[in-house]
């Protein structure tokens, strides 16, 4: 561990660029854009991995600094009460997941499985943003962002008919599997639809995805990477596009909403990210505005 | 003899009624104390607490010892509960530039400072070393999940003075913590 606090010397141009940037995403409130950026070097940047990985454990321990104070008396029976077996969504029987409980599920999986790999992060369904940044913060540091693949993301037809580059697309291996896509120079739409396009039809559980943002509400094709129920897993791939070629099927990731001349999205990916030929956005009307394809 | 944490989270895991007690008497005014910090008012600093102990119950079985201690997991689920409340409630009393500056003053105050020492605890006193203004702004991201612009905003300097200072604030912080480990644990 490389964290004698040198690094700031000791490191390249990009490294200094990102320092304030690095900061914000160790303290968890940067920005889609910024997280992006950050992410996109962290996979290739082993100080800077460690450099985020100490500072985020700093930041941290100042919460033990706050004064500890008593809560009213009836307090830890009101908690106890609550602890029961039932108030495990895992533990909840399959019939209820059905649509409308599925966002739940979809939250209560992903704080689950980003807790498992990252220890301090947790998904709120409320804070989707911001609450998948730590949680991409904790996962990226624990693997070492080994898993971490990048591309670029072009847009079809760009002015003049050349391809344009307007973001990034993240994708991470891991239990669970995410992506994550930065739109830099969003087009004249105002949302988009992410599609994730895999390589081999079979039915693996055809859903995963998640709202990148702005709506906490959006009624995502979620489903649960941690319930072997096939009965979920069936539910819901069937609307989005199933026109494809051959031996690939789509998997919705969800909406891209433009807020500020840029947008991100991001959620679980069920699918495994070697098997990810490509993730498209496309219009409201369906036409695909931009591409970005895996090697 | 006391179960540790780990323990305990590992008897919630399995549905342990008696190990969730202890864990919640444990921890219930650490958690209620951040959420209180950062919240303001009482009744909804409780319902934010009720709520870090439900998701604790529900994430058992995920804590992993070996990326930090559970009171530190456990406060991470308590701020992500209160900064939420914070960004929905418009009535939330708690002005987060005072209340960062008092918890720095506090730190940096010796007798204070010899009394939280003593209790064991190393990052008051680290935190102690770092220049106030800095300190202040770490704790504003830190605690209240404030990002630079609006850390800048509400202390009323330059954008990039404000992430200047949490860049350096939060360096030199991790260094003391860094540093005071190796004394400690030679």
């Amino acid at each position: 561990m490389t964290t004698d606090g040198t690094t700031d010397g000791t490191t390249n141009g990009r490294c200094a660029e990102l320092r304030d940037a690095l900061t914000e995403v160790a303290l968890g409130v940067a920005d889609g854009t910024t997280r992006g950026v950050v992410m996109a070097h962290l996979a290739t940047c082993e100080s800077c991995r460690n450099e985020l990985s100490s500072l985020a454990a700093a930041a941290d321990e100042l919460l033990l600094l706050v004064p500890e104070r008593d809560p009213s008396a009836d307090f830890e029976g009101r908690v106890l009460a609550q602890l029961t077996p039932a108030a495990r969504p895992a533990a909840r029987p399959a019939a209820v997941r059905r649509h409308r409980a599925r966002r739940a599920v979809l939250a209560a999986a992903l704080g689950v499985g980003l807790l498992g790999v990252g220890g301090t992060g947790v998904w709120l369904a409320t804070a989707p943003d911001r609450e998948l940044a730590t949680s991409y913060r904790s996962t990226l540091d624990t693997a070492n962002g080994r898993y971490l693949a990048a591309a670029d993301l072009t847009t079809d037809t760009g002015p003049g008919g050349s391809a344009q580059s307007v973001g990034t697309v993240f994708l991470y291996e891991g239990n669970p599997s995410w992506a994550y896509v930065v739109v830099r120079d969003p087009g004249p739409a105002a949302s988009y639809d992410v599609v994730v396009t895999v390589e081999g039809g079979a039915d693996g559980g055809t859903d995963g995805g998640t709202d990148g943002g702005t709506d906490a509400g959006a009624d995502a094709a979620g489903g649960d990477p941690y319930e072997a129920d096939p009965d979920v897993a069936d539910l819901d791939g069937a609307d989005p596009g199933t026109n494809l070629s051959p031996g690939t099927r789509d998997v919705p990731l969800g909406p891209c909403v433009v807020e500020a001349d840029a947008c991100t999205a991001g959620g679980v990916l069920d699918a495994a990210v070697p098997d990810v030929v490509s993730v498209r956005l496309t219009t409201p009307d369906g036409a695909t505005w931009a591409t970005a394809s895996l090697p | 003899m006391t179960a540790s944490d780990e323990a305990l989270l590992a008897g919630m895991a399995a549905d342990d009624p008696d190990a969730a007690a202890v864990f919640v008497r444990r921890h219930q005014a650490r958690v209620y104390g951040l959420a209180l910090f950062v919240v303001g008012i009482p009744a909804v600093a409780e319902e934010v607490a009720q709520e870090t102990f439900v998701r604790a119950w529900r994430h058992a079985d995920a804590f992993d010892p070996r990326r930090g201690r559970a009171t530190t997991w456990l406060l991470a689920i308590a701020r992500h509960a209160a900064i939420d409340v914070l960004r929905v409630r418009r009535d939330v009393p708690v002005d987060p530039k005072v209340m960062a500056e008092v918890m720095v003053e506090t730190i940096a105050d010796p007798d204070r400072l010899a009394e939280r020492v003593a209790t064991g605890t190393t990052v008051n006193a680290a935190l102690a070393q770092v220049p106030r203004e800095q300190a202040t702004a770490v704790v504003l991201a830190a605690v209240f999940g404030l990002s630079g612009a609006e850390i800048a905003e509400r202390t009323g300097v330059p954008l990039g003075t404000a992430k200047t200072r949490i860049r350096l604030g939060l360096r030199h912080l991790r260094d003391e913590l860094t540093s005071r480990r190796e004394v400690d644990t030679p």
